[in-house]
């Protein structure tokens, strides 16, 4: 027992550093490094010093890790944003564990309850839509968590992402106002995946105010394979399209390549759009127009909102990012409004 | 009356659980998942309502009856390289049809995180680990030979014969590259390689280029390689370095498809004609490796197989069977667009 209550100061002065270095440290700021952050916990637990919001903090066995559950690790699609995520989360001494679970929500919670018994101290999820046994665990167990990629539409939860649905408006947007009326989607598997639908929704609000619907839907999972299969199929139908829009960078990658092997020319003969900007786009000739999503900094600011958060701070409940149409060398006007 | 005891035991539910506890379904979860977090006297009233019911619901509680946690950890250099991304899916695939968790970890390429991670990975509880490589820190041997737990390396073959390992030989994989090359009448080569340090798969592809040179009587310049980390940038940047040299290479080979992609890429802005000019090579076959336009000459890896086998090896040694120690896969050459024989006045250059 401390014979007189603790002040900071006085853990500041054992720890041999400054006061708002020991705020910080309790607070879990990333900004502190885990040897200092060690050196303060161990002083505030000799002088028994506990300070209002920590309290909780230094009673909990903290394991120093975040979990974190993607819904897949092929084609790199969330790679950079993860290790935007595990940099961050590493500078603050933090481990980062993963689990994926093949964009089957079932399975989803079956992982998230394996890496919350080898105990996490917050959990990173993607998308908005989890099954509800998950957030009533998350709850139950006093977990931290937060959802990352989406802008979660209930308000209930916290999270740092973008507008998808804006995003593809502004895609559709572009291909409506140089010309195309004839426009096709190879959209992601929509079940189970809030982004992937968010897009869709978006394509088609936005040609519905140009008075336009969309001409074919296919979706299709994010695979190079399955790109290629579906522009195959647009490609055979009666009508074609003028302009195809792509749920992300790999199915338009695939929707190219499908072109350039039926020697039909991107974007003279047909235009074709992305989602994501992944570096691999880059290496396209031409190059794909697509959007730009910060994963680098998605990946930073959702590991320092969770910091925050384990930390006991007041953290901002949403996040939203911005994103950026980028009109590269798969978009043009369709051959019949050039020659008009 | 049998039958009808084991329905209900069968059909017991968290609700029944926290009933016969006189407890909240939150405190039945938190007692079965973080039983540290719960009072000693709760924990027990929980735990003897379990047994009484015989309540057998997920992972965790499975876990603290058996001790084993159906888990398994892999650490990884990084998830941003599609072809480890490729092998991890396969052996996260295979653990999930046998019925086990893989919790994922990336080291970056820094071998002491690499130990930092294993040790959190082993001191949660994992039944088995899953490395990638054979060059690891010998603390990390040590961690896992005090724990005892059952392990595999992958992608590479231990030369020391002392390690359980599915993988490839990568030098040979080289050696059989460089080859083709050298039939082609290539004589100018030079290589952008994976960075070598800790990375024995980097270094075994490098030496089988130096080796197939060095039985020709050809000298790889060290002006002639670059390390660069695998990445489009790293590919760019190398290409762009080795051809400003005053006698330009016929042959750039890559240490990975990914530098060769992006050593391709550069090709094209500098309107350098691939592979009229120059000829360009990968390694590992990845899926974008053929639907390129050259095709990519390449050495296929079959690392779905990898990935499906290595899992196959530690089941194996969980389940206490018998498993060769050592598992080389076969690698295949694979002849496309991207290389052809060198120019005649290239040729003619390299003679004089």
């Amino acid at each position: 027992m401390p014979k007189a209550a603790a002040k900071l100061i006085d853990v500041a002065r054992l720890a041999g550093v400054c006061n708002a270095t020991v705020s910080r440290a309790l607070a879990r700021e990333p900004s502190v490094s885990a040897a200092t952050l060690e050196k303060v916990e161990a002083a505030a637990r000799e002088l028994g010093y506990v300070p209002h919001g920590a309290a909780s903090a230094l009673r909990a066995q903290r394991t120093r890790t975040i979990g974190a559950v993607l819904p897949t690790l092929d084609n790199l699609l969330y790679a950079k944003a993860t290790h935007a995520l595990q940099k961050t989360l590493d500078d603050s001494g933090y481990v980062l564990l993963l689990a994926c679970y093949d964009f089957d929500l079932n399975n989803e919670l079956k992982v998230a309850r394996s890496l919350i018994a080898h105990g996490v101290d917050g959990l990173v999820l993607i998308g908005a839509e989890h099954d509800d046994a998950l957030f009533t665990l998350l709850d139950d167990l006093g977990i931290p968590y937060l959802l990352t990629w989406s802008l979660d539409r209930t308000g209930r939860h916290p999270c740092v992402g973008f507008d998808n649905h804006v995003a593809a408006m502004r895609v559709a947007s572009y291909l409506a106002d140089i010309g195309h009326r004839e426009i096709a989607m190879i959209s992601g598997v929509t079940s189970g995946n809030d982004r992937a639908r968010e897009r869709l929704a978006g394509v088609r609000d936005a040609l519905a105010t140009r008075g336009t619907v969309l001409a074919r839907v296919i979706e299709a999972p994010y695979t190079l394979v399955d790109g290629r299969a579906a522009m195959q199929a647009l490609l055979a139908a009666a009508s074609r399209p003028t302009a195809v829009i792509c749920g992300n960078d790999v199915l338009a990658m695939g929707a190219v390549l499908e072109c350039l092997a039926q020697e039909i020319a991107v974007p003279d003969a047909m235009s074709v759009t992305g989602f994501d900007d992944m570096e691999a786009a880059s290496i396209l000739v031409p190059a794909l127009t697509t959007v730009r999503v910060p994963m680098h900094e998605l990946g930073r600011a959702a590991a320092q909102q969770m910091l925050a958060r384990i930390g006991g701070a007041g953290a901002a409940r949403a996040t939203e990012l911005a994103v950026d149409l980028i009109v590269r060398g798969t978009t043009a006007p369709p051959r019949t409004e050039r020659r008009a | 009356m049998m039958s009808m005891k084991k329905t209900t035991r069968k059909n017991a539910k968290l609700s029944d659980v926290a009933h016969l506890a006189k407890v909240s379904t939150a405190t039945v979860s938190r007692a079965l998942m973080l039983p540290h977090k719960v009072k000693p006297r709760t924990l027990e009233r929980v735990q003897a309502a379990v047994r009484s019911l015989g309540y057998v619901a997920h992972g965790a509680a499975r876990a603290l009856a058996s001790r084993r946690t159906h888990t398994i950890g892999a650490v990884v250099p990084t998830l941003d390289n599609a072809i480890f991304a490729n092998t991890t899916h396969a052996l996260q695939k295979t653990f999930d049809a046998a019925g086990y968790t893989l919790l994922l970890a990336c080291h970056e390429f820094d071998a002491a995180v690499e130990v930092r991670l294993t040790r959190a990975l082993i001191e949660r509880g994992i039944d088995g680990l899953v490395l990638l490589g054979t060059s690891h820190d010998p603390q990390l041997y040590a961690l896992i030979a005090q724990r005892q737990i059952p392990y595999v390396l992958t992608w590479a073959l231990d030369a020391s014969g002392e390690h359980p390992c599915v993988g490839f030989n990568n030098r040979a994989a080289a050696l059989q590259l460089t080859n083709h090359l050298l039939e082609l009448g290539h004589r100018e080569f030079a290589m952008i390689s994976g960075v070598t340090t800790n990375n024995e798969r980097a270094r075994d592809r490098l030496q089988g280029v130096h080796d197939a040179l060095a039985a020709r009587g050809i000298e790889l310049a060290p002006e002639r390689v670059i390390e660069k980390p695998y990445s489009l940038a790293s590919g760019r940047e190398g290409l762009r370095a080795l051809m400003a040299h005053a006698r330009p290479p016929t042959a750039v080979m890559c240490g990975n498809d990914v530098l060769a992609i992006g050593a391709i890429a550069e090709c094209n802005t500098l309107g350098i004609r691939v592979p009229q000019q120059v000829s360009v090579t990968g390694f590992d076959d990845m899926e974008i490796a053929s639907l390129l336009s050259p095709g990519l000459t390449t050495v296929h890896f079959p690392t779905l197989e990898l990935g499906q086998l290595a899992a196959a090896h530690l089941l194996a040694q969980l389940a206490g069977g018998s498993v060769a120690r050592q598992h080389e896969l076969p690698v295949e050459l694979k002849v496309r667009g991207t290389s052809a024989p060198p120019a005649r006045a290239q040729l003619r250059r390299a003679q004089r």
